[in-house]
């Protein structure tokens, strides 16, 4: 018997129709944002991509150059190169922990607050609506200055004075402690996931004898493990990217031992004219980030616990095993 | 319900052509259209430039004229341009100060994007680039017409290829500057003219002191004077040879001569009489002189007379030293230059400004201050002689600035090569090193040789 093609019902086609419109107008209302990643974010983005394999300067025409400026930055022409990757991670690595431990210690102290709450929630924050601009990151210069405020106070009370931005040794961990203040909106994401963490968990707890220290460590903790998940790619990406901060309060220095993988970037870029180059040099860059995130989205299998899902099932059967 | 589809269709055709419209910024009217920014117009060339000819008189033309400076110096050009507007009404200026910070930067994407101002400041690190790109105006034709009162000396600067591509705005010798009030405390006599580089180590060691009896030293008598290739290059000069080669693609850092002039140089940081880094916190765009920490500096005569201004009766000033037993050397060199937009539309009436703004009289006059070292030519000098029986600074700047002019100089200033931003980043990393002893003179001289001849010659 052969197969009869019906017409679609009339209903069929007019809700058809009205699907379309539907996708037409969802498409129109987001065209001025998708006009302007298209245009600001993924052309330029292509462009750099064609632009690293060429030799450019601005004012002259674009020349091809193949697979030269990757050859110059790996085998170590580019005398910034290798040591401002080491610095970069070095202060991710350590920052970075650091940071998820003040926000999270933060957020459990506000949301053990009776009072107060919403008065030193805002307090902590305060500091990220600042946030590190090169108006804050000048504040901390002059405050981190052989004679700026720290070594006066120093000073006054019998101590000598630190070279918090001019000893090699220090200057690092001067950047770092001056980014730790806008740990505020981490800890607010984390008061949230708090306030997620049922009752009930920390009730068995006490039922079952738990103390303080061993509710948030078998408890708050894991719960938690999802937001020091995003907290920690977040940082990661952000901190790889560092920029303002060393270069306004150290400029790279002394000996290199601030110098950020962005600002030998922007030198290259800015400085030396070399805009195929330093598109090369961005290129890596999002390679390297891309690799840390995969890495630490593979390590999640091992410690985020989500609630009801694939994951902690899978951790179940290894658990059986 | 249709009603209620079509109205909300019409709104997002209506944001969408907003976000379009917003994208494509129609130029107003009567001005030009700037080029794409990711467009590189232009190739190297060496045509002669092609200059507009006479307007007819009727024909208003405006230039826009940038530069950076302090207060200072905004007031003292604006003053100028505000003179010439008013005798000039068929050729404005329109003016663009700014601050040093981007100003660089923004030069290079209005070049790019072909919308460069007509007559622009430049820093001196970009002369060579700039002018090689095809960008700055050949001004070789015109040295003995519209520029033939300039000074002659300072004609031999900035020259690329044999040709004037950029002009000092002023004469702007390297000096030796004191701080009187420190010498006079401790008991010093100031230097003089012909003071050399053995007597200003001797009143350097007489000058470093603890001061207030905190038992740490809180007076050096010079900041570290290898830092600074703009004076280091003079010392090399006078030991009979040169920072850089003639073609500018590789340095003399292996050459004994420049050795020995390190060596003498580094004997100032060996005896003591220099801040270790980090001893002390140098104002940004100050020196530790500026800041009040050493006795004696090196500063460029231009930048003196803002310092200066800032410490009355304290700081005065004295020619470069000289180094004893060398032949006798002087070297003059430039303030801060001014160039002109090779493919401006109106690159004769730019000229007709740049001569009168850098050898008339009324220029001077209008200015009131020589806010980028003494004044290029003999006519606006005059000027500032009549002023200088009041002004102080005035005074101290043109008796340098006579000096030199008096000597046979026989140092000539090369153009800086064209990768020297990048050159001098290693240059400062590597002192750097040197400074905080991790590396010898000899050593920072060959670490300079090794990295910075492959960027001189890319």
């Amino acid at each position: 018997m052969a197969t009869v093609l019906r017409k679609p019902h009339p209903k069929a086609r007019r809700a058809s129709r009205a699907a379309k419109m539907n996708n037409l107008a969802g498409y129109l209302f987001i065209s001025p944002w998708l006009i302007g990643f298209i245009a600001l974010t993924v052309g330029p983005s292509l462009f750099s991509l064609v632009l690293a394999f060429t030799d450019y300067d601005y004012l002259s025409p674009i020349k091809w150059v193949g697979l030269k400026n990757f050859v110059t930055i790996f085998t170590g022409k580019d005398y910034y190169f290798w040591n401002s990757i080491a610095v970069t991670v070095k202060y991710v690595f350590i920052r970075q922990p650091i940071f998820i431990i003040i926000a999270m210690t933060a957020a459990m102290l506000v949301n053990s607050l009776r009072k107060g709450t919403s008065l030193f929630r805002t307090l902590l924050y305060l500091p990220a609506i600042l946030g590190g601009g090169v108006a804050v990151s000048v504040m901390w210069r002059m405050i981190f200055e052989v004679d700026g405020f720290i070594n006066t106070l120093l000073k006054t009370i019998g101590l000598s004075g630190v070279q918090w931005l001019s000893d090699p040794n220090i200057a690092l961990w001067t950047v770092m402690l001056a980014s730790l203040p806008t740990f505020g909106g981490s800890m607010i994401i984390f008061i949230a996931g708090l306030k997620g963490i049922p009752e009930s968990l920390y009730e068995s707890a006490i039922i079952d004898g738990a103390n303080g220290l061993q509710k948030v460590w078998y408890i708050t903790l894991p719960m938690l493990t999802p937001v020091i998940f995003f907290s920690a790619i977040m940082g990661l990406i952000g901190g790889m990217q560092t920029f303002t901060g060393p270069y306004v309060m150290t400029g790279g220095g002394p000996l290199k031992a601030t110098s950020f993988y962005m600002i030998n970037l922007y030198d290259q870029a800015f400085r030396f004219h070399h805009a195929g180059y330093a598109s090369a040099l961005a290129w890596i860059l999002f390679v390297i980030i891309l690799a840390f995130t995969m890495l630490v989205f593979k390590s999640s299998d091992l410690w985020v616990f989500y609630e009801n899902s694939l994951s902690s099932a899978k951790k179940d059967r290894r658990r059986k095993k | 319900m249709k009603k209620l589809r079509f109205l909300a269709l019409l709104m997002a055709a209506m944001m969408a052509f907003t976000a379009i419209a917003g994208c494509t910024a129609s130029a107003p009217a009567g001005t030009t259209q700037p080029t794409a920014a990711t467009v590189a117009p232009t190739t190297a060339t060496t045509a002669e430039p092609t200059v507009e000819p006479t307007p007819k008189p009727q024909e208003k033309v405006t230039l826009m004229f940038s530069w950076w400076g302090n207060d200072a110096r905004h007031a003292a050009t604006n003053a100028a341009v505000d003179f010439w507007n008013k005798a000039n009404p068929n050729i404005q200026i329109q003016t663009s100060p700014a601050g040093w910070d981007g100003y660089s930067d923004k030069l290079l994407t209005e070049l790019s994007a072909g919308t460069a101002p007509d007559i622009f400041q430049i820093s001196t690190n970009d002369i060579a680039n700039f002018a090689q790109k095809g960008q700055l105006l050949d001004l070789t034709p015109y040295m003995d017409t519209l520029f033939v009162s300039y000074d002659s000396i300072l004609k031999t600067l900035y020259v690329e290829d044999n040709k004037n591509y950029a002009l000092s705005t002023g004469i702007s010798v390297p000096c030796l500057t004191y701080n009187k009030t420190i010498l006079d405390k401790l008991g010093i006599a100031p230097p003089t003219d012909d003071e050399t580089f053995d007597s200003l180590l001797e009143k350097c060691k007489a000058a470093t002191k603890d001061t207030n009896g905190d038992g740490k030293i809180d007076v050096w008598g010079i900041e570290d004077p290898t830092a600074n290739t703009d004076f280091t290059s003079l010392v090399v000069t006078q030991y009979g040879t040169t920072m850089f080669a003639p073609d500018g693609k590789s340095s003399k850092f292996d050459d004994p001569k420049l050795i020995a002039a390190y060596k003498m140089l580094a004997g100032f940081n060996d005896a003591g009489v220099t801040p270790k880094p980090g001893e002390v916190t140098v104002k940004e765009g100050s020196s530790a002189f500026q800041s009040g920490y050493t006795a004696f500096g090196f500063q460029a005569l231009s930048a003196y007379g803002g310092s200066a201004g800032s410490s009355p009766d304290e700081l005065d000033v004295a020619a470069f030293p000289i180094v004893a037993g060398q032949p006798e050397m002087r070297v003059v060199s430039g303030s801060v230059p001014m160039a002109i937009y090779s493919k401006g539309a109106h690159t004769e009436q730019a000229l007709q400004f740049l001569a009168w703004f850098l050898t008339n009289a009324d220029s001077a006059t209008a200015q009131g201050a020589m806010a980028r070292g003494v004044f290029p030519s003999k006519a606006q000098r005059d000027v500032m002689a009549a002023k200088s029986t009041t002004d102080r600074i005035i005074t101290q700047e043109m008796r340098v600035a006579d000096f030199f002019s008096t000597l046979k100089t026989n140092g000539v200033m090369l153009p800086a090569p064209v990768n020297i931003t990048e050159w001098s980043k290693i240059y400062l990393d590597t002192n750097n090193e040197y400074a905080y002893k991790k590396l010898t003179i000899e050593q920072f001289c060959q670490k300079i040789k090794e990295l910075g001849d492959p960027i001189l010659a890319q």
